[in-house]
């Protein structure tokens, strides 16, 4: 494997999205509505109500689930530009080409999933980083104390993110080979979102807390289903598969 | 030098090609021709190792498709136009071919001047910086092609080159396709084009899963079809018919007042049919040979196998 031949597929890939605009506008729009929103939402909170001794326990919770939202839009980001990137070749019909040269599947697959790794997770990071100290900012006066960084938003960004865009870049690959447009392709790779939102709702309905041992096991869990679909993630995109299975 | 020694691929008991032996020469255009579903895409693709064969094997340039390592070698060596262009849209005909030249490992000045020199060899360097999404048929085959030779191949491989382009395009393609033949390059192309099989390759494959006649093309015309000498008269009585019986056993057909004669060897057999004909009161309008047609010697061929 040569990581050189799948960095020149990865910088195809971002000649690629810096001209689609709809992924740019996606790569913007969607952190920074939660690292300015999520923030206004708790201004709100603490200036619409008088806060209580007791509430702090209920805005450290708040702001625990919140983080786990930049693990979901992760996962959302990532799924959009793996599909739009797989099934853009195959309208395309660009793949048989490709394949053609003398580069191998899994160099293909890593240039590719890189190309929706990195802006994904720089996307993330960069909304998380306005989060944080918008938040800080924010619950200073309430809390006695800058709430960001902690060891969550460690375990969120540096294990539940990665493994997680991985998720969806595994989940988007295998839908794309089944489908020729990029919207169904998206619909069916945001099955990667649906564990990360059952995770939520439990929390909202206080079946579990977001501790940082629960997101440590979440991120465990994330990452062994990472180990376990990259078999059939390799099998269907194999070139024998591409050019005479594939939809 | 290609050689293909028995090669078949089955899809699920379903044999797409089957037994397939050929050789092609260095510098040699070998046309691929069959209707569709004759297995020439699926014959190009195990030959650029895009898929494995079931069975059998080919060599090309002395690397064998069989062995892993052999297909990036061989992958290296080749240049590939599939039936669809497969261009990236949304970028430049510069950038698409800088692209491919990148995957092949050509240092960045060498590249440079291989994009240009494709580009403006094919009429393109105008137009280099514009996306191909808003390119001609043509054009975009024509950036096809250039992608190909980004490495400077020895082999191309070329499916259905000009399949949808009009009259002028396919010219120009067809045009390049010569000149690439004139530079030494070795090349396959898949057509179900009779015409343009006949004006650019050396040496023609007739397929239907099978390899069911293989030639140059006057070497097919001679052996599956005869010359037709046509003769019209005033009038095609059963006397006739009856002379040309008798000294003739090409097979004939009467349309209205003209006969159609298959004859092998028209200049042996005309004056002998001519000669029949008038010896029976036969008055003979006019005589005309005509050569079979790559179209014919195709059909006589296909349909010879169904």
């Amino acid at each position: 494997m040569s990581f050189r031949n799948a960095w020149i597929i990865t910088q195809k890939e971002f000649s690629i999205i810096r001209l689609r605009k709809s992924l740019i506008y996606f790569y913007v729009v969607l952190p920074l509505a939660l690292s300015i929103g999520l923030p206004l939402l708790v201004w709100h909170v603490i200036n619409g109500a008088s806060i209580k001794a007791t509430d702090i326990h209920y805005i450290s919770g708040l702001l625990n689930a919140f983080e786990f939202f930049f693990a979901i839009i992760a996962v959302i980001l990532a799924s959009y530009t793996a599909a739009y990137s797989i099934v853009g070749e195959k309208i395309q019909k660009s793949l048989e080409p490709l394949l053609a040269t003398p580069i191998s599947d899994g160099e293909i697959i890593l240039g590719k999933s890189l190309s929706a790794f990195i802006p994904s997770f720089i996307a993330v990071v960069l909304g998380n980083l306005i989060y944080m100290t918008l938040m800080d900012k924010i619950t200073y006066s309430i809390l006695g104390y800058s709430y960001y960084p902690n060891l969550s938003t460690a375990i969120v960004l540096l294990l539940l993110v990665p493994f997680g865009i991985i998720l969806s870049i595994e989940i988007s690959t295998m839908s794309s080979s089944r489908v020729s447009d990029p919207r169904s392709a998206y619909q069916l790779s945001m099955a990667g979102f649906i564990p990360f939102f059952i995770v939520y709702v439990l929390t909202e309905i206080s079946v579990i807390s977001l501790t940082s041992t629960t997101l440590l096991i979440i991120a465990g869990v994330v990452a062994v289903a990472d180990v376990l679909m990259y078999p059939l993630v390799i099998r269907t995109f194999s070139r024998e598969m591409i050019l005479t299975s594939w939809k | 030098m290609i050689y293909v020694d028995g090669l078949t691929k089955t899809f699920g008991g379903f044999a797409a090609v089957d037994g397939l032996t050929f050789q092609v020469k260095d510098g040699e255009i070998f046309g691929l021709l069959g209707p569709n579903g004759a297995g020439k895409t699926t014959t190009i693709r195990m030959l650029a190792c895009l898929i494995s064969k079931t069975s059998g094997d080919a060599r090309i340039d002395d690397f064998s498709i069989s062995n892993k390592e052999d297909s990036f070698k061989i992958r290296s060596i080749i240049g590939l136009v599939a039936e669809n262009v497969g261009l990236y849209e949304e970028l430049s005909a510069y950038k698409n071919i800088d692209f491919y030249g990148k995957l092949y490992g050509i240092p960045e000045n060498q590249r440079k001047e291989n994009t240009k020199h494709l580009l403006e060899e094919l009429g393109l360097w105008g137009v280099k910086d514009r996306p191909v999404g808003t390119f001609s048929k043509g054009m975009k085959q024509k950036v096809a092609i250039a992608r190909a030779l980004s490495h400077d191949p020895k082999i191309l491989f070329l499916d259905e080159p000009t399949a949808n382009l009009d009259p002028e395009a396919a010219k120009v393609v067809r045009d390049s396709i010569l000149n690439l033949k004139n530079e030494g390059k070795t090349i396959i192309v898949n057509t179900h084009n009779l015409d343009e099989a006949q004006r650019i390759c050396n040496t023609i494959g007739i397929l239907k899963t099978k390899l069911i006649a293989i030639g140059s093309p006057e070497h097919l015309k001679e052996s599956l079809q005869s010359d037709k000498t046509v003769i019209d008269l005033e009038e095609v009585t059963d006397r006739i018919v009856a002379a040309i019986k008798a000294v003739s056993s090409a097979q004939f057909e009467i349309d209205g007042r003209r006969l159609v004669i298959y004859v092998k060897d028209p200049q042996t057999e005309n004056p002998v049919l001519i000669k029949a004909i008038t010896s029976v009161g036969g008055n003979v309008i006019a005589v005309s040979q005509v050569s079979p047609t790559m179209e014919e010697v195709y059909l006589k061929a296909v349909r010879e196998k169904r």
